[in-house]
């Protein structure tokens, strides 16, 4: 038997899906508008973001209307609980995005330092990892959940590498120190999505599978 | 100028036209109105209710000595499922029972107040009870269907209402079976007796039969208590359907199938009306603490 509730559940689904496109785009935006010192692009983030806190509110409201009026169970109940979990991530998202537009264009020193780490390919590689997380969802597939813990292993060796480089370059040139903490400020927003994607695909995992893989996700995907 | 709906056609049909026009309607409208404000609690006209179908004001219902209904007013909006929920006794039968004025044979009866329905208070004196009923359908706890065919049940008020042509009936009843989600699980046996039915295809046998003569109001009162899981299920969903149509009040013991089936939901404690509103804030955080006390099971 058709229940509407499944009808709203599919709404609920879809809106998710459209606010991961936002916080997708969000991230470009601001990752491309920083490597590119381009004040307009970084702007721009501005209006996702607006986007963003209007459907994580709305997310909000349906998911908890549906919980209390509809009493889902099983599987229902793991993919409505897993919607506003993902729903709080991808808002987080949007707010690590801003925080890198915030820091657009660059000053002359920032520009000199960002040549000597691999900040570009963190950024790609953080892209990447947000769209498997929210592809996992959207598909439904658990495989996909591997190349998100692979892909925020990557990130994860890129922060430390970025780390340690710029600390080198601040402790032998003191000038760069601003520019320097800025740069690792960035870095760690990238970091942040990076776990944030992580716990998507963790709890896409719980959803479909109805398995506990937070903290662990690597024994039992491997 | 107020639109003129069915109900003041049926008084027209049923000649009682003089006096429904004239300055008489807006005074219905404006008695007692001062009082409520006076008392307080009022539910009328509450921002975001669609279109009013029915309004009761100030009703109260006295069986005797035992008052059942203290000062009940309340918009019911139209085409959207109204869940009555509360502690027995608390008078959701009895409210629901004065919206078709099916108290009236009651004994020792006494009912101030007014009900009205599309602009006209259905307790005037001139009002045909007959025509009224035909209006406001009524489904019950128990299925009530009568010892004949699936088919007669359903031409039953057809029937009483002077329609004799045969493919009317069969059209009339199969739209009727259809709209009850039923057609599928009788249309091969329409002649067989109705009690061979399940329960839950009873009961919406009994739906299909409140249906067929094209009633605008459906009351309910617990109409799934005594059937299954699936079968409840399915009048749930039919319930979902049917508001396109029609203005659905239902009363209902259990606080989630309130959640599940109603747009709008009434709280009724010994009597009184505590809390009336959107069923999503209802059950997402309510105004009262009645309220909520009842609906997470923290009552008495
Ligand atoms: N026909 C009647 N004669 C006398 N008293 C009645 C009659 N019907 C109801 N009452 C009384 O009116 C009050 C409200 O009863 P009502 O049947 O409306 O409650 P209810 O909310 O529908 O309860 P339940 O959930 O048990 O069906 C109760 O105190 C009841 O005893
Ligand atoms: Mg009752």
């Amino acid at each position: 038997m058709e229940r509407h509730f499944h009808e709203e559940l599919k709404e609920l689904t879809q809106k998710l899906q459209q606010m991961g496109f936002f916080a997708e785009a969000a991230i470009e935006k601001a990752t491309d508008g920083f490597l590119n010192s381009s004040g307009a692009l970084a702007r721009k983030v501005y209006d996702d973001e607006n986007v963003i806190n209007r459907l994580e509110i709305e997310i909000d409201e349906k998911g908890h209307n549906l919980l209390a009026l509809a009493q889902p169970v099983a599987g229902d109940l793991r993919r409505v609980v897993t919607v506003l979990k993902i729903n709080t991530d991808l808002e987080r998202m949007g707010d690590h995005a801003v925080n890198i537009a915030q820091k657009t264009p660059l000053l002359p020193s920032e520009l000199y330092l960002i040549e000597k780490i691999p900040l570009g390919e963190m950024a790609q590689t953080t892209q990447k990892t947000v769209r498997a997380a929210l592809d996992c969802f959207v598909n439904g597939d658990s495989e996909l959940a591997r190349h998100v813990l692979w892909h925020d292993d990557k990130i994860d060796c890129y922060y430390d590498t970025i780390y340690s480089h710029l600390g080198n370059f601040m402790t032998k040139e003191p000038s760069l120190i601003g520019a320097g903490m800025k740069l690792v400020m960035i870095a760690h927003d990238l970091e942040r999505i990076g776990d944030l994607a992580n716990n998507i695909a963790e709890n896409v995992i719980y959803m479909l599978q109805g398995k506990e893989v937070r903290h662990h996700a690597w024994q039992v995907l491997r | 100028m107020k639109q003129r709906g069915t109900f003041e056609t049926v008084l027209e049909t049923e000649d009682f036209e003089e006096g429904f026009r004239g300055g008489e309607s807006s005074m219905i409208e404006s008695v007692g109105t001062d009082e409520r404000k006076a008392e307080g609690k009022n539910f009328r006209e509450q921002p975001g209710l669609s279109e009013i179908k029915i309004r009761a004001g100030d009703l109260n219902v006295h069986y005797g000595t035992v008052h059942a209904l203290k000062r009940v007013t309340m918009d019911i909006p139209k085409q959207r499922v109204t869940a009555l929920i509360g502690p027995s006794g608390c008078g959701k039968s009895t409210f629901l029972r004065t919206l078709n004025r099916m108290n009236d044979t009651i004994p020792n009866i006494r009912i101030t107040g007014e009900v009205v329905i599309d602009g006209v208070d259905i307790y005037r004196p001139d009002i045909n009870v007959v025509s009224l009923r035909r209006l406001i359908g009524m489904v019950f706890q128990k299925s009530n269907p009568f010892p004949k065919s699936v088919f007669d049940n359903v031409a039953y008020g057809l029937r009483l209402h002077g329609i004799r042509d045969f493919g009317i009936l069969e059209e009339r009843a199969e739209a009727s079976l259809r709209r009850a989600a039923l057609w599928d699980e009788v249309k091969d046996r329409l002649t067989k007796s109705a009690m061979e039915l399940s329960g839950g295809q009873q009961q919406r046998l009994c739906i299909a039969r409140a249906l067929a003569v094209n009633p605008e109001i459906i009351l309910m009162d617990e109409p799934a208590s005594a059937l299954d899981p699936i079968s409840t299920a399915k009048i749930e969903e039919l319930l979902h359907e049917l508001k396109k149509n029609f203005t659905i009040v239902i009363v209902t013991h259990n606080m989630q199938q309130a959640a599940r089936v109603s747009d709008y939901t009434a709280y009724f404690y010994l009597g009184e009306l505590i809390e009336f509103g959107e069923t999503n804030k209802i059950f997402t955080a309510p105004e009262k603490k009645e309220t909520e006390d009842y609906i997470t099971g923290r009552f008495g």
